[in-house]
């Protein structure tokens, strides 16, 4: 899985580092980090989560290109 | 009485869900060595008797939750030749286990060999038999799932 750093870029953007982002979602920052490493796909209940705490869409922080979704498969 | 809150996060629990799954499956291969095992040195039944209650218990644990959820196995296909084959496999290691446990009891060849293939051909038709009702079962609920 892709790296997300478009969760990354949104967190920089509000200055919260991954362990602010993980208290406001009620994850541990283990979570946060594995999800912007590409390596833990998350509910859609906690994506929905990361996008109210970011200011996002669900679009905008975890759309993935078909070049992308091809390469998983 | 009230369960405790759970206090894993999402990827927590799946981690945790994971090992334990694989602790199952250590249990459940490790009762099966050390059964067969203890059979091999020449014990009775008397002193296997625990580890083959448990052994079915989670044998029966496992066969009823994947019942229940339409689940025949993560890799093996619901089919007779895989029956087969795994009744096959089964019916290998009771021929092993035997001939660990008569070699030593003093029987000629002939006994040893006539107890081995026995206890072979009675594993592989037990085997089949459970493994092919177990089949039976599955397709049934299956087509209960399928249409609900």
């Amino acid at each position: 899985m892709p790296r997300n750093l478009a969760i990354k870029a949104a967190r920089a953007l509000k200055d919260m580092t991954q362990k602010d982002l993980a208290q406001a979602v009620g994850v541990s920052r283990q979570t946060i980090n594995a999800i912007e490493q590409g390596e833990y796909n998350p509910t859609i209940k906690l994506c929905r989560a990361i996008c109210r705490a970011l200011g996002k869409t669900l679009d905008e922080l975890f759309w993935e290109d078909d070049e992308n979704e091809n390469a998983e498969k | 009485m009230k369960m405790p809150k759970n206090k894993l996060d999402e990827m927590q629990e799946q981690k945790l869900r994971k090992s334990e799954s694989l602790g199952f499956w250590i249990a459940i291969t490790g009762l099966g060595v050390v059964t067969g095992f203890q059979f091999g040195i020449g014990l009775d039944f008397s002193h296997i008797a625990g580890e083959l209650f448990l052994a079915a218990i989670l044998f029966v644990y496992s066969f009823c939750t994947g019942y229940k959820n339409g689940i025949w196995d993560r890799y093996l296909a619901p089919n007779t030749k895989t029956n087969v084959i795994c009744s096959l496999f089964m019916g290998g290691c009771a021929a092993f286990v035997c001939w660990l446990a008569t070699s030593d009891l003093g029987w000629t060849k002939s006994e040893v060999t006539q107890a081995v293939i026995l206890a072979s051909v009675a594993t592989f038709v037990f085997f089949f038999l459970l493994s092919s009702f177990s089949l039976m079962l599955y397709k049934r609920r299956r087509k209960q799932l399928d249409e609900e």
